[in-house]
């Protein structure tokens, strides 16, 4: 059911703005409109905010990017919070000291991962070039008292290394001793071995002469190379163990404020979105002026809660014209199990504003297409099992309803599998089932099922056709009026057709079936003009195939059919008995996977292309009242 | 002669049909998964317009029932 809305214009002191705007909050069922995309913007000037107030929305916008930064740090979502820790920091001062405290803990545990992160990156590489000038290091290198310094060079400067040799011998250091190897196609590696004491002049020598020293980290460079690719090899294997005590110690900050740090951020997305409306409304000097929509049947209790400030504020319904009403917002509101299908309604297109609340037909024909299709006992109980199972352990949210649409689908699969007497496709003839309508294995019954899901298309078809007319005359919308009456007009024509071809009705009737069908096409071209006389026939033979698109119904259920019957025959072939139940069981539970997902797939498509376009328009708008949020 | 004759029109009949199905179900399918990552809202209608060319196979398996049961069985 569409819920009828109210548009309302609410007008009152500006000193009261913030007070009623978290009122309109807490109550959460009006939607407020944006003055700019309404007529009376023409009139009306927007609210601006002052000076104050806009500061007070930047600290909070800062404060939020900020708690978001700590809670992705952290690793915070809602997942990981439990119920009973969804409480917590409820005030802007003991958001700001959490957030306050936590950013230094965070950002002093993060660079310590980015440093150890860096070694693990370079370190390998020093590892690597020590590894492979080891082998031309003499012995004196790692004799205490040492040290080494290293150089990379471009190999085509290798003819450097014995002038290097000499200068550093004749300015630096008498007793040094220089070794190179190559590192890769381009690159030399030089090391120089001398006494610690000679290391400074060397360094200042290689410094003046502008050569690329290799920077081995600080706490190796004084080693011998040795002693120095040991201690990086050592460090190599425990920063893995370090970085995971870090991440451990992360989790465990974000575990004990995750509640903390959820509030927080509701509690920050609350305030700015009642920053946010501000700029919907409109203002005088003293007054602001605020458009929206409520449920008729919320008015008495907006009413109440907006009492306290008397006369101070105005609030008026305001008639809604025909332009106005394009914008109305659309609310269902329906029952159980109605309402579970709404998210199916709303999936295909929201109901405008001239349209019915098509759930409730959803309620009925879905599940009855689906369980036409399975029509099977055995799957229908286990289906009925599970979506029992579903519904109880979801709460809400678009799985409960999908459970609860399986739930109703499953009963109708077990009222058809007695009626087509299959349980587990041909098991239940080996109890004494038998079909009470219609038996499916049987080929001869191919053309009967046919003709019964045509059967069931048209009475569809035509439900859709006949509810198209009268929104057509509520809406006086003659267009519609005129292609809906030509369609049904030329159903009839065309039933009565059938019925003289097949002898079921008298033969006189062919030329009254025929007369019927030409003044169906030639109403449903009307509305097109001239182009009708081509078009219209055109839609009269696509309405004919909406028709047979029916016979899916048939045979999807017959592939369901024949692949249980696989499954018991190539069961029954196996000669080992337990083997032979579990390889028809995996079979069935293909099958019955199968069967849960494409009957519902076919059922919502007869449903959206077939049915809704002979009477729904959608597109409307849906009701987003202006209401606080949930935790996700 | 007659029966292998309309088995073979059967078979082409579905088999044709199917051809045409899983082309068009495969080009549809690809352009909705790349919508699908734009706008993940459109589940439900990529869903149908998937569905929607499934009703040639259909067809063709009503015309290819029609022409066993015709010739028999």
């Amino acid at each position: 059911m569409i819920r009828p809305m109210t548009r309302l214009q609410i007008i009152g002191l500006k000193k009261d703005l913030k007070e009623i705007i978290q009122i309109l909050h807490q109550f959460g069922k009006l939607q407020i409109d944006d003055l700019n995309n309404l007529p009376e913007s023409a009139s009306i000037q927007p609210y601006q905010m002052d000076e104050s107030t806009r500061r007070n929305q930047e600290d909070i916008l800062y404060l939020s990017t900020q708690l978001d930064g700590v809670m992705e740090a952290l690793k915070v979502s809602e997942a990981k919070a439990h119920q009973d820790e969804k409480n917590g920091c409820a005030d802007l001062e003991s958001i700001r000291t959490l957030v306050q405290q936590l950013i230094p803990q965070i950002q002093q545990l993060q660079n310590r991962k980015q440093s150890l992160q860096s070694e693990l990156d370079i370190l390998p590489r020093y590892a690597e070039t020590l590894a492979r000038l080891l082998p031309l290091v003499p012995d004196t290198a790692n004799q205490p008292g040492y040290a080494t310094i290293g150089i990379m060079l471009h190999n085509s400067q290798a003819q450097q290394i014995d002038v290097l040799q000499e200068k550093i011998k004749q300015s630096a250091a008498a007793n040094a001793s220089l070794v190179s190897g190559v590192m890769d196609e381009n690159t030399l590696a030089i090391l120089v071995i001398a006494p610690q004491a000679e290391i400074p002049k060397i360094d200042a020598l290689l410094g003046s002469q502008n050569l690329p020293r290799l920077q081995m980290p600080e706490d190796v460079s004084q080693l011998s190379p040795q002693s120095a690719l040991d201690a990086i090899q050592q460090r190599l294997g425990s920063i893995p163990a370090e970085i995971e005590t870090i991440d451990k110690q992360l989790a465990e900050l974000g575990h004990s404020h995750a509640g903390d740090l959820l509030s927080a951020r509701r509690y920050l997305q609350n305030m700015l979105d009642e920053y946010a409306v501000l700029s919907d409304l409109g203002a005088t000097a003293y007054t602001f002026i605020l458009f929206g929509w409520l449920p008729t049947d919320e008015l008495e209790a907006l009413l109440a809660s907006l009492k306290p400030f008397g006369d101070r504020l105005d609030i008026q319904s305001l008639p809604v014209d025909h332009e106005i009403k394009k914008k109305m917002p659309i609310a269902l509101q329906n029952q159980n199990p109605t309402r579970h299908f709404e998210g199916m309604v709303k999936m295909y297109s929201s109901p405008g504003e001239s349209d019915i609340d098509p759930s409730l037909l959803m309620t009925i024909f879905l599940p009855l297409f689906f369980g036409m299709m399975v029509g099977d006992l055995g799957y229908g109980i286990i289906l009925l099992l599970l979506s029992l199972w579903l519904s109880v352990r979801l709460k809400e949210g678009s799985l409960q309803d999908i459970a609860n649409i399986l739930l109703l689908g499953s009963g109708w699969t077990i009222l058809f599998g007695i009626l087509y007497g299959e349980f587990f496709g041909t098991l239940g003839e080996h109890f004494g089932m038998h079909s009470i309508w219609i038996n499916r294995f049987e080929s001869g019954n191919l053309t009967s099922l046919l003709l019964i899901a045509c059967g069931v298309g048209a009475a569809h078809i035509t439900i859709g056709l006949v509810i198209g007319i009268w929104r057509a005359v509520v809406g006086r919308n003659l267009t519609h009026l005129l292609e809906r009456s030509g369609m049904l007009i030329g159903l009839i024509g065309l039933f009565s057709l059938v019925g003289a071809l097949t002898k079921t009705m008298p033969a006189g009737m062919m030329t009254p079936a025929v007369a019927t069908i030409i003044v169906g096409v030639v109403l449903l071209g009307v509305p097109m003009g001239i182009s009708g006389i081509l078009i219209a026939p055109v839609e009269f033979i696509s309405l004919i195939g909406n028709i047979l698109s029916y016979m899916r119904i048939a045979a999807i259920g017959l592939a369901g059919v024949y692949l249980a019957q696989v499954a018991n025959e190539i069961g029954s072939m196996i000669g080992s008995v337990v083997i032979g139940v579990i390889v028809a069981s995996l079979i069935h539970a293909l099958n019955l996977v199968m069967s849960a997902f494409s009957p519902t797939i076919h059922s919502l498509r007869l449903q959206y292309v077939e049915f809704f376009r002979k009477f729904y328009e959608g597109g409307g708008n849906p009701y987003q009242p202006f209401q606080t949020r949930p935790m996700e | 002669m007659e029966t292998g004759l309309i088995a073979l029109g059967a078979g082409l009949a579905i088999g044709i049909t199917a051809i045409a199905t899983s082309y068009a179900q495969s080009r549809i399918g690809a352009a909705g998964i790349g919508a699908l990552a734009e706008h993940p809202e459109l589940v439900g209608t990529i869903i149908i317009l998937v569905a929607i060319p499934e009703t040639m196979v259909i067809l063709g398996f009503a015309a290819a029932a029609m022409m066993i049961m015709q010739g028999g069985g």
